[in-house]
């Protein structure tokens, strides 16, 4: 019936969300003219679609009912990794030279790999050792943090091959000098496919299965130790892409690149439905989610609050998701 | 009447989990170790290194963070509320405050962040080390707020109880500095209450079994709050030895000593699940991770080579809690 | 062709120190209901794990026949693969996924595995499957959001999806509203005129009567009859679950019984996950000095739910308690141990025992307040001698009181359990199944221990599923059914047909 159907949209939590999300909008142009315009969109778009792959990516381990906190530390080793392999290996030999882009990407494959090898690590701890998967990635955090400044010694990696900082640079024109970032058009077409993955396979449907009840999955024959180290190794890999296409964006393979990362991007998943709890959340809640997070922490900035406050802010709001959802997930059921 | 016969290499394992034993044994071994690869290091001037205010710090927060653990919890806030904490006191000094005003913001702040955790996890039923992590962040943010990302220095610009305090810090009595005294004064005062007062129990009975504690009649609830507002209580210690000692802050000061804390206690012997474990391994714990610090700086390898051992450790004492769990619990998990 | 479609021939399963099941004897037409009865502990989920291939071929004597065939089934996933399809009583679905995916998750069929999942072939599939086979559940509606009753049909409808030859429900009805009981029997029937077999467990002897072909009778782990329809008779079956011989195990008891000591009126218990549910409904019961009152009922009926209400580990629950003569209001545990009561919980592994600790630890656990010494700080000495009273008084059989609880034996470790209770000095104790579990010789020893109490003046609720046990100690009994009081009696009036006439619906 089309009214149960209506109510059921206005219970589901995406739901809320985007009305926050347009609610802010709708607040801040009326307080500041430059909030409600195209360059700010575009601006907002170009910072979340960092977080926001490497968010697809934690979002398929949320969902299997796993988590990683090692996302940050894992993007700036990767950043750092990957553009001293570009430069030591002078993009395999093609810098300076119209192949430019194709030594780039092979190093950047090489950096990919390099990532999901990251991910095989944290799965090694969490599935075949049964650790809990908060101290595992804590740990890989720490170890990948203490590496990448040893790579680096704390200096930058500089300068980057000129085909990275031409194709961060790319992106749909609007007019003026606007446009939608390349960044943010590889996180929507990376959407569309997780989105695509979740609903309509096999591995997508058995990924919600291990989140949802994993003794239950391995009783129906899904392989859940094999879904969860690929999940792993998928999200290290897109966390190892985000880290060479931002190094790319600052011009500089920084080691700070990553720093506090993970915060943000679980607050982005929790924002965006998908709970830590396991088995639930979609990629539109998640789009949704992202575009809040990151309109409020735009929004701060335009109304003049201490910009240090989009931390406590982030903090916040994670804070609220996860009491919403413990509050609402244990309220009564209703009997028979 | 099932008591199980053993073997002489099984009473050997038996022995080597104890907690006490298997946290004294990387000490033992990191000692010999940087022994052999710098001789310098066994020498009196460089072990009063170790008793730095810095150690005395981590040692602070690894006390709170043991009482949190050993109850079943976790926090991993301990660090930026430091800092927060730290940067306040700073900010209320350079603006004329007396010390004393100064001291009860450190504690109101450090206490008040226990609260919300224990708010948090107790009332809302959140995951401890969630909880604590969002607390984590906007400790962070606050510790940036003060002063708008700048450090802040208390050696100038404050009251004269203020410079006195900071001149006392820095003295270092018996050879110790104070902060190394207030530690080992501490840790004895905790083990004492762990294991000589009733609520010392409580805290081992609700951290192995919260349902069987509170079968039993303990308010589990009560003994949990306490136990984060302990570890707030030692944060606040820590934060004024340290500003003391430094004579300043900066807003990211204790950050990354929190895990050091969890990496001390977990291999200290303390079972991360709770429950199990005792300062005396604490010590050795955060001893160790001294003896770390101190082997890196000495031989002059990278110092970012610390943190890879923070992981390396932390990695190693869940693993070896999860034998020694076994051992111990046999057939009845 | 063999006539039956499953047969068990001499099956023996031993666990140590407990003979579960006792050569065994039964078997299953082709296309016919049958009925399995008996009370709890008479072994029938033991007889269904070996059926449905959790105990594996090896782990017990005896030969289990499938079609006519030796079933050496050697995991779950090999008898569901052969055909013996079982539906358990514990709800265990995936929440977050649709109806139809929870049934058809694990074989899918080639064509949907290939070409990528198509949730519309797959929605097709179910709809025709649920139609043929008689369910009424949309195969789109998320599972979590359904009735438990209903996913307990999704439960159903998942074994069915396998085509089984042999269906095994095991008491399906328990979280059943009438109307799926109703679907649930169309359901039934249905695979029946189709030529699978079912084994339908249950304690609700109308179901027994509404649906079965024959019933075979369970008791103490034999198999003690099989009746065909027409020969149903209610006291015929009653009998057959408990007509025992009762042993001379329990030991004599003289008690002279004193006045009242607790009075509890109207208990009611809502149910803490579930609206309009509650798990204790309008229960009154009294209880004198010295006197041993026993709670019958089978698993569910709300004994364990009454008894932690009074000792307070209900937040909202409404009770008038009398306690010597005086009003009380127990809102906690520790309320409840400060007046005098003190229980022994059901599974002492995770919520009687601190495993990781050593017996005294344990023993003082209730009343730490009773081994403070000098400056409130907790006295080894004090600690050390009641541990060591209770080990002497209770014949606890360790080497000394710093033995690890974990290495005890079951029987060793409920004495600790028990001697912890008894550390408060309660004067009312409730005892949840003191005995499950535990070797007979313990057994004799615990039962020796608690007439010892009783003389001392302390007064005994027990809950138990042994009826002989019940009947062998109790002076009196108050029996429960569905959360309710259905029946009290006298010693002098209670048989064990009577009482588990009332645990029956």
């Amino acid at each position: 019936m089309k009214t149960n159907a209506f109510k059921g949209l206005l219970r589901r939590s995406e739901f809320l969300v985007f009305c926050v999300l347009v609610a802010i909008w709708v607040l801040l142009s009326s307080i500041n003219h430059n909030y409600a315009t195209l360059n700010n969109l575009c601006a907002i778009m170009k910072t979340l679609s960092f977080y926001g792959i490497i968010a697809v990516g934690l979002s398929f381990v949320i969902i299997q009912g796993d988590s990683d906190i090692s996302t940050g530390a894992s993007a700036g080793f990767s950043a750092v990794l990957g553009t001293a392999i570009m430069l030591e290996t002078r993009c395999m030999g093609m810098l300076d030279t119209p192949q430019e882009w194709l030594g780039v990407l092979l190093c950047l494959l090489l950096t990919m790999a390099c990532g999901a090898l990251i991910g095989l690590g944290n799965a090694a701890m969490v599935v075949r050792f049964n650790m809990p998967p908060f101290i595992a990635t804590v740990a890989m955090q720490y170890v990948l943090n203490g590496l990448k400044m040893v790579i680096t010694d704390g200096a930058y990696v500089y300068p980057l091959p000129n085909a990275l900082l031409s194709f961060v640079k790319q992106g749909i024109p609007l007019g003026g000098n606007k446009k939608i970032a390349v960044s943010f058009l590889i996180l929507l077409a990376l959407l569309a496919v997780a989105h695509y993955i979740l609903t309509y396979t096999t591995y997508g449907r058995s990924v919600y299965a291990t989140g949802g009840n994993r003794v239950m999955a391995q009783l129906s024959g899904v392989r859940t130790s094999y879904v969860r180290t690929r999940n792993y190794m998928v999200l290290h890999a897109l966390v190892a892409l985000v880290g060479v296409l931002n190094a790319g964006y600052l011009k500089q393979g920084s080691p700070g690149i990553g720093n506090d990362w993970h915060m943000v991007i679980m607050a982005a998943c929790a924002i965006g439905g998908i709970k830590f709890s396991g088995g639930s959340g979609n990629m539109i809640g998640l789009l949704i989610g992202l575009f809040t997070l990151f309109s409020i922490n735009s929004a701060i900035a335009y109304v003049g609050i201490n910009t240090f406050l989009q931390d406590v802010f982030i903090g916040l709001v994670l804070m609220l998701i996860v009491v919403i959802d413990r509050v609402r997930s244990n309220r009564k059921v209703r009997a028979q | 009447m099932a008591e199980k016969k053993e073997a002489g290499s099984g009473k050997l394992l038996k022995f080597i989990l104890i907690p006490e034993v298997t946290s004294l044994i990387p000490v033992l071994v990191v000692a010999v170790v940087a022994t052999l690869l710098n001789p310098v290091f066994l020498t009196g001037g460089n072990l009063r290194t170790l008793g730095t205010s810095l150690i005395a710090s981590w040692g602070l927060l690894a006390i709170g963070q043991a009482f949190v653990i050993i109850s079943g919890g976790i926090d991993v806030s301990l660090g930026t509320t430091l800092s927060f904490a730290g940067m306040m006191f700073c900010s209320l000094a350079r603006g004329n405050m007396p010390l004393s005003v100064c001291i009860l913001a450190v504690f109101a702040i450090c206490i008040g962040m226990s609260l919300l955790n224990s708010l948090l996890i107790l009332k809302f039923d959140v995951w401890p080390f969630v909880a604590t992590m969002s607390v984590q962040y906007v400790g962070k943010g606050l510790a940036n707020v003060v002063n708008y990302g700048a450090d802040l220095s208390i050696s100038y610009g404050v009251r004269d109880s203020v410079l006195r305090f900071t001149e006392v810090m820095g003295r270092k009595p018996l050879g110790l500095s104070i902060g190394c005294i207030t530690f080992l004064a501490m840790i004895c005062l905790a083990q004492f209450i762990l294991k000589m007062t009733a609520f010392g129990r409580e805290v081992y009975a609700v951290g192995d079994n919260k349902r069987v504690a509170k079968v039993a009649g303990i308010r589990v609830w009560r003994v949990r709050t306490l136990c984060f507002v302990i570890a707030g209580i030692m944060t606040a210690v820590a934060t004024i030895i340290w500003v003391g000692y430094y004579s300043g802050c900066t807003p990211t000061q204790g950050n990354p000593w929190v895990f050091i804390t969890v990496a001390a206690v977990a291999m200290g012997g303390v079972s991360l699940k709770g429950g199990s474990g005792s300062l005396f391994g604490v010590f050795f714990g955060v001893l160790l991770m001294a003896l770390v610090y101190n082997l890196i700086t000495l031989l002059g390898i990278n110092a970012n080579y610390q943190n890879v051992f923070i992981g390396v450790f932390l990695a190693l004492a869940v693993v070896l809690d999860t034998v020694r769990r076994e051992k111990t619990l046999g057939k009845n998990i | 062709m063999s006539d039956y479609i499953l047969e068990a021939r001499n099956i023996t399963k031993r666990f140590p120190g407990v003979l579960a099941l006792q050569d065994v004897n039964f078997n299953v037409r082709r296309g016919e209901i049958l009925g399995l009865i008996g009370e709890n502990g008479a072994g029938k989920s033991t007889l269904l794990k070996i059926i449905n291939g959790v105990y594996a071929h090896g782990s017990f004597e005896g030969e289990l026949l499938f079609d006519g065939r030796p079933a050496h089934n050697k995991s779950p996933y090999d008898a569901l693969s052969k055909g013996i399809g079982y539906v358990p009583q514990e709800i265990n679905v995936m929440e977050n996924l649709t109806v139809a995916e929870n049934i058809f998750v694990g074989h899918l069929n080639a064509d949907e595995k290939r070409r990528g999942f198509r949730m519309g072939a797959l929605m097709a599939r179910c709809e025709a499957f649920l139609k043929e086979n008689k369910f009424s559940l949309n195969p789109r509606a998320l599972v979590g959001g359904l009735s438990i009753g209903q996913k307990q049909l999704v439960m159903a409808a998942k074994a069915i999806s396998w085509q089984p030859k042999v269906l095994v429900l095991d008491e399906p009805t328990t979280a059943l509203s009438q109307s799926d009981v109703e679907n649930l029997f169309e359901i039934v029937r249905h695979l029946k005129a189709r030529g699978t077999s079912i084994i339908f467990v249950t304690h609700k002897l109308e179901e027994i009567f509404a649906i079965t072909d024959r019933v075979t009778i369970l008791r103490d782990g034999r198999v003690i009859t099989t009746y065909e329809r027409e020969d149903y008779h209610r006291d015929r079956i009653i009998s057959g679950m408990v007509g025992r011989e009762l042993s001379q195990l329990y030991p004599e008891r003289h008690v002279q019984i004193g006045e009242e000591v607790l009075r509890v009126e109207h208990m009611t218990v809502p149910d803490p996950r579930v609206l309009n549910k509650k798990l204790v409904d309008d229960v009154s019961f009294t209880l004198r000095r010295g006197e041993l009152l026993g709670f019958a009922g089978l698993v569910g009926a709300g004994r364990t739910e009454t008894v932690s209400a009074l000792f307070g580990s209900y937040r909202d629950y409404t009770a008038d308690v009398t306690l010597e003569g005086e009003k009380v209001r127990i809102r906690s545990e520790a309320d409840a141990i400060a007046l005098g009561i003190n229980i022994l919980t059901e599974d002492r592994k995770s919520n009687g025992l601190l495993l990781l600790n050593d017996i005294k630890f344990n023993i003082v656990l209730s009343n730490l307040k009773e081994i403070l010494g000098r400056a409130r700080l907790v006295s080894r000495a004090k600690e050390q001698a009641a541990a060591g009273e209770f080990m002497e008084k209770l014949r606890i059989k360790a080497p000394s009181t710093s033995t690890m609880v974990a290495n005890l034996s079951g029987g060793n470790q409920q004495k600790v359990v028990l001697a912890k209770a008894l550390h408060s000095h309660p004067r009312i104790l409730l005892l949840d199944e003191p005995t499950k579990g535990i070797d007979v010789g313990s057994k004799q020893e615990i039962y020796e221990i608690m007439n010892e109490l009783l003389a001392e003046g302390i007064s005994i609720i027990m809950i138990s599923s042994e009826l002989p046990e019940l009947l062998g100690m109790c002076d009196r009994f108050v029996v429960m059914r569905g959360g309710r009081v259905v029946g009290e009696m006298d010693r002098s009036e209670a048989t064990q047909e009577r009482i588990m006439s009332l645990c029956f619906a």
